[in-house]
């Protein structure tokens, strides 16, 4: 099967996966390959940190535009469970916008009138 | 020589917000000229308020082209901290006599760091910040937690705030009452314009109040693509572990401390947001 593995600290040029700047790159990088039906590994080794604002504007960005793209896309060397659940998180806001307004029970209820 | 004298205690809070504004206020009135920033009569100047003191005295410098100058005999006591996190040496034209170095390991230095600059502030964070020795007793998930908000915080000035300033950060470690106290400054358009610009047509938010208030519950005026993570994982950790959170943007000073927010009114507030974290309940080394 065609297809790439794209190592994001190589394309971003740095260990530091935190920008959407970043996010935005990665996602160039990803699309073409996603749009031909080609399956893109996400390579996390050499990352050293990892926002939610990143995986939203790249993986989170894939999933909103290719919904049924999930068994093209995959992830190596995603150890971090803390990478790993904003990861999950931005393919889940992505997949589900009717919950996108993220809001434990503790914060609603500071905020309550 | 122009001379403003700051006195009595400034601290964290409102009034002490206030106190440096009213100080920026008064010196926006002068040009091209020198200024004396007279501290004899401070008692009591919080370290972590210097990024806030240097925003206001980088613009004087460089919109009215004023030139400070500190009596260094004066930055003794507790006010040393001011000559030891790099405040005066950074504020005053003639550098000979301010030398920064902390010999008491209490303060986490001023610093200025461009939009694009994004690995030195990482850097910034992981070592001058999370292994202070003020935040040993802090796990290892809260810290990575609490450093991955502060980059959100970092990136979402660059997208919102529309400014070319640099940020400013600082922190101070008060080992006697067991508290770190961090802030981060820019001097971007604050939070309610595009807050209020966003939310015209749902919300309708109209006060900076309301504003803050909006963007720490996790919401982002960055459309589909989500954002907005990075106030609210810090608010999130403030009430898990009993520290603070102070923001203040526009008029209000917003703050949130023992479970409950309130806010108070500034006057002649600059543009920008400030975010002031407190560390509480820290282990005593």
């Amino acid at each position: 099967m065609s297809g790439a593995t794209i190592n994001i600290s190589e394309v971003i040029g740095t260990p530091n996966a935190i920008s959407q700047k970043f996010g935005e790159i990665v996602y160039s990088r990803a699309v073409t390959f996603i749009k031909n039906k080609e399956s893109v590994v996400f390579d996390f080794g050499g990352i050293k940190n990892l926002t939610s604002g990143f995986c939203n504007a790249s993986i989170g960005r894939l999933f909103l535009e290719f919904p049924l793209a999930g068994n093209l896309i995959h992830f190596c060397h995603l150890d971090n469970s803390l990478w790993k659940e904003k990861v999950d998180n931005s393919i889940h806001l992505a997949t589900n916008p009717e919950e996108s307004k993220l809001y434990d029970s503790a914060l609603a209820s500071l905020f309550a009138d | 020589m122009i001379s403003y004298s700051l006195s009595g205690d400034i601290r964290t809070n409102a009034k002490g917000t206030q106190a440096l504004l009213d100080f920026y206020s008064f010196a926006k009135k002068f040009n091209d000229c020198w200024f004396n920033l007279n501290i004899e009569n401070l008692d009591w100047l919080d370290g972590n308020l210097s990024a806030l003191l240097l925003k206001y005295c980088h613009l004087l410098k460089s919109e009215n082209k004023l030139k400070f100058y500190i009596d260094y005999k004066t930055l003794k006591g507790h006010l040393n901290v001011l000559d030891r996190n790099g405040l005066a040496y950074h504020i005053v034209n003639d550098k000979r006599y301010f030398e920064p170095y902390d010999d008491k390991d209490t303060t986490i230095p001023v610093k200025a760091f461009k939009l694009e600059s994004i690995d030195s502030f990482v850097t910034y964070i992981e070592n001058a910040l999370l292994k202070h020795q003020g935040l040993n007793g802090i796990i290892f998930d809260d810290k990575d937690r609490i450093k991955t908000s502060y980059f959100e915080i970092f990136e979402n000035v660059g997208i919102h705030g529309r400014t070319e300033y640099p940020i400013l950060a600082c922190g101070q470690y008060f080992p006697t009452e067991s508290e770190l106290k961090f802030t981060i400054v820019d001097s971007g358009c604050g939070f309610l314009k595009n807050i209020e610009e966003y939310t015209k047509e749902t919300a309708k938010i109209k006060r900076a109040s309301e504003a803050i208030s909006w963007a720490s519950k996790g919401n982002s005026t960055k459309g589909e693509e989500k954002g907005g993570t990075g106030l609210k994982g810090i608010l999130s950790y403030c009430m898990k572990n009993g520290g603070a959170l102070h923001i203040v943007s526009d008029d209000c000073y917003w703050a949130f401390s023992n479970r409950s927010i309130n806010t108070f009114t500034l006057k002649n507030n600059v543009s920008g947001a400030t975010i002031h974290l407190i560390f509480r309940y820290l282990s005593k080394n």
